[in-house]
């Protein structure tokens, strides 16, 4: 519980390697293959996960990590190492798909979830399962939010992002991203609490 | 400006310091001792902090769909091309802005002259270029190589001749193979996401086979075809005497009869040249006779048909496949396995290993069931005797050991499989244990393990509460994971239908829209929408369904 209340810069993880991050990104600017796959590879679950999260599910988030990943690999001989590789590349995902998503009007995609079958809650409600079926619910809820909202609160809460870095990310001013998070998670709690299954699979843990 | 009434005071407290915690400063004591004792105290923010201190970055892909390593790699190849691709673009690009300069110091055709021999020279430059050397700013690169396809068959059902001889189980196929199915079919693979089923009576050859274009001569008769819109490779098209049609991802089928040819679209997309008419696009649902210009939608009965044939195609594969041979005396025996008809005896396949349910009927009533285990690349033959074992009527199946006294098998290869019939150790595997086995696939992303290991529950305890609620599972794992929302559908209906009012009604009512809406029935999206809205008015859903009906009315 307590890592809710931590963020991800305190943790250090994120600082380390950035001399090598640095290298890698200019390797694969001038075109190094094994350097550009190994970026792809490292960040594969992270894009994806990014743009499925602000894309909130919908149809083209695949398309929208694939951009992102393009954008990445092109602007490679930019990366300065002054952050962790992740962060920066976190960063062009979010500005990538925030673009395509204020393209289209927005028309809400659905996450479906993995049903609990009856009786059975206790027996799937262990480890990684658990953690899936609890994460595919809570993409549910976010995808509730407005855009901007869903943004703010999936880089705190997932990605563990200070507001700060929030604000940096997504060219908004630290009092915008507050009011995102403050009425974002208001929202989300709201949910939360109003969710048989996900109060069933918590219980059962 | 808070919509959100907290039944506590102190909730709110606590919600702002989580907020807050966002800028980094760290918990004072007194907010931590706060915090403690009133995630005691409060059910509501200790299963908020529970919950959302799971979805927290974890290295997996989160909401997004699961990869297999397989796709992932494939995932990962086209970010690569397209990056290369890009590049490429830019290259070009770059060597064409060279034209306003140069303009300013020649003239005319000089500078003309001038911009295409740098371009021809760029162009050189980024053939030569090999990969993995240093190109400054912009990387061009050559594209992947694209190796030559190579197809085979992958099904013979009934007496099929291919290039004048009788067909062979995974028979090769290469250009200018002539393929005539008479009373039988046959389903090919032709390498790079491609799969046809050449119907009965039906004439094929392929035209061209090359790194460049895969185009297959319809000359009779009719073929199916399923085309994986993530391939990347040759393009490939159908040649009939009237049109040529141009597939890029989609499920189609062609029907020549001599006097038309009819083109029909259950996926994606298709393109048609004809010599009558401008090039033209059949989309999703849509049906059209080549040369004329009315469109048909697609018959119940034809998208029905569509449906049992990809769950036919969706059992087969060109590798690491286990060949099985299926005789019968006498002939004509219809075959399915894992409840999807395939063909009839005499029937050559080769099909994913897994555990199987293979069942063969005469007359429409069921006369023999088996369960097989098929290992990776092995072979397996059977031949059974159902001379005078039918009576009209009688659906029940035969029991194992009379399967076994009628059955001469061989197995010709190792690994052995092995028989099993789901009496034979219903004592020592309980459901929850087959559930928990799909669970572990399904958690580490092993689809095709997962959905047989539900089959395996649902087919040794069909009557258990476990089995019910897996059609839920099977049905979400055919519509996010396998791309295959019309069977995703049978699924989802056979649990409403069961089951009707179960815990997960509501989950499988929603599973049943979004089957329909990937499958362009607006009609039916709409109608269950309403009802879904009318069943579970207080469900999380409610408001984007009530958006989505608005959109549809």
């Amino acid at each position: 519980m307590i890592a809710l209340m931590q963020i991800k810069g305190e943790s250090g993880s994120k600082i380390a390697g950035h001399e090598s991050d640095y290298e890698l990104t200019q390797a694969a600017a001038a075109g190094n293959r094994k350097a550009r796959r190994q970026i792809v590879d490292r960040l594969f679950n992270r894009v994806r996960a990014t743009a499925t999260y602000i894309a909130a599910g919908h149809a083209d988030a695949e398309d929208y990590a694939q951009m992102s990943f393009i954008e990445i690999l092109q602007s490679a001989g930019s990366f300065r190492g002054d952050s962790s590789l992740e962060s920066w590349a976190e960063r062009i995902t979010v500005r990538t798909v925030m673009r395509q998503v204020k393209k289209q009007r927005w028309r809400g995609q659905y996450v479906i979830l993995d049903p609990v079958p009856e009786g059975r809650q206790e027996s799937m409600a262990e480890g990684a399962v658990a953690n899936r079926l609890v994460s595919k619910r809570i993409a549910e809820f976010l995808n509730v939010l407005k855009p901007e909202k869903r943004v703010a609160v999936t880089l705190q809460l997932v990605y563990g992002y200070s507001i700060a870095e929030i604000a940096e990310m997504t060219d908004t001013s630290v009092y915008t991203v507050r009011y995102q998070l403050s009425t974002g998670r208001k929202k989300l709690r709201r949910l939360i609490s109003k969710d048989p299954y996900l109060k069933d699979m918590l219980e059962d843990e | 400006m808070n919509k959100m009434n907290y039944s506590n005071p102190e909730c709110k407290q606590v919600h702002d310091i989580w907020i807050e915690l966002g800028t980094g400063r760290p918990l004072t004591r007194r907010e931590e001792t706060l915090i403690e004792s009133h995630l005691e105290d409060c059910e509501a923010c200790r299963l908020e902090a529970e919950a959302l201190d799971m979805i927290r970055f974890d290295g997996s892909a989160g909401p997004a769909p699961d990869l297999d390593d397989i796709t992932r790699r494939r995932r990962i190849d086209s970010i690569l091309a397209d990056a290369d691709s890009h590049a490429q673009k830019k290259a070009a690009r770059s060597v064409v802005s060279v034209n306003p300069f140069r303009k300013r110091i020649y003239t005319g055709m000089a500078a003309a002259m001038a911009a295409a021999a740098v371009a021809l020279i760029a162009f050189a430059w980024i053939s030569l270029e090999s990969p993995g050397q240093n190109t400054g700013a912009v990387t061009a690169q050559k594209q992947p190589d694209v190796s030559l396809p190579a197809g085979r068959t992958v099904l013979l059902s009934g007496p099929v001749r291919i290039s004048g001889g009788t067909a062979e189980a995974e028979n090769a196929i290469t250009e200018g193979t002539n393929i005539a199915t008479g009373k039988g079919k046959t389903v090919i693979d032709l390498g790079t996401g491609i799969t046809l089923l050449v119907m009965e009576q039906s004439r094929i050859s392929i035209g061209s086979m090359d790194s460049e274009n895969i185009d297959v001569r319809l000359h009779k008769g009719r073929i199916f075809g399923q085309v994986d819109p993530a391939r990347r490779g040759p393009e490939f098209s159908v040649s009939t005497s009237r049109g040529k049609v141009r597939v890029v991802g989609t499920v189609f089928s062609v029907f020549n009869d001599d006097d038309k040819v009819r083109v029909s679209v259950f996926r994606g997309k298709v393109s048609i040249d004809s010599d009558s008419r401008k090039p033209e696009k059949v989309g999703i649902g849509q049906c059209v006779v080549i040369g004329r210009r009315e469109r048909e939608a697609l018959s119940e009965e034809e998208k029905s048909k569509a449906s049992s044939i990809l769950d036919t195609l969706e059992i087969l594969t060109a590798s690491n496949s286990s060949v099985l041979t299926i005789e019968s005396m006498p002939s004509g025996a219809d075959v399915k396995l894992d409840g999807a008809l395939i063909g009839s005896t005499p029937l050559m396949a080769s099909v994913r290993p897994g555990h199987r349910m293979l069942e063969l009927y005469r007359d429409d009533a069921r006369s023999v069931r088996e369960y097989l285990e098929l290992a990776p690349d092995s072979t397996l033959s059977r031949t059974f005797d159902m001379s005078g074992m039918i009576q009209p009527g009688n659906s029940a199946p035969q029991s194992a050991a009379a399967q076994s006294a009628a059955a001469q098998s061989a197995v010709e290869k190792s690994p052995s499989p092995e028989r099993k019939h789901p009496a034979a150790d219903k004592e020592s595997i309980r459901p929850v244990d087959l559930l928990a086995k799909a669970q572990t696939m399904r958690a580490t992303r092993k689809w095709a393990e997962a959905v047989e290991a539900y089959h395996e529950l649902i087919w040794r305890f069909p009557d258990s509460a476990e089995a019910r609620s897996t059609l839920v599972s099977l049905g979400t794992i055919q519509l996010e994971q396998m791309e295959a929302p019309l069977r995703a559908l049978e699924y989802f209906d056979e649990y409403l239908s069961k089951v009707g009012s179960g815990s997960l009604a509501q989950e499988a009512a929603f599973g049943r829209i979004m089957s329909l809406r990937k499958l362009g029935e607006t009609g039916r999206e709409l109608e269950s929408i309403q009802n879904f809205i009318r069943d579970f008015p207080s469900a999380i859903q409610i408001p984007r369904l009530k958006e989505r009906l608005k959109e549809l009315q």
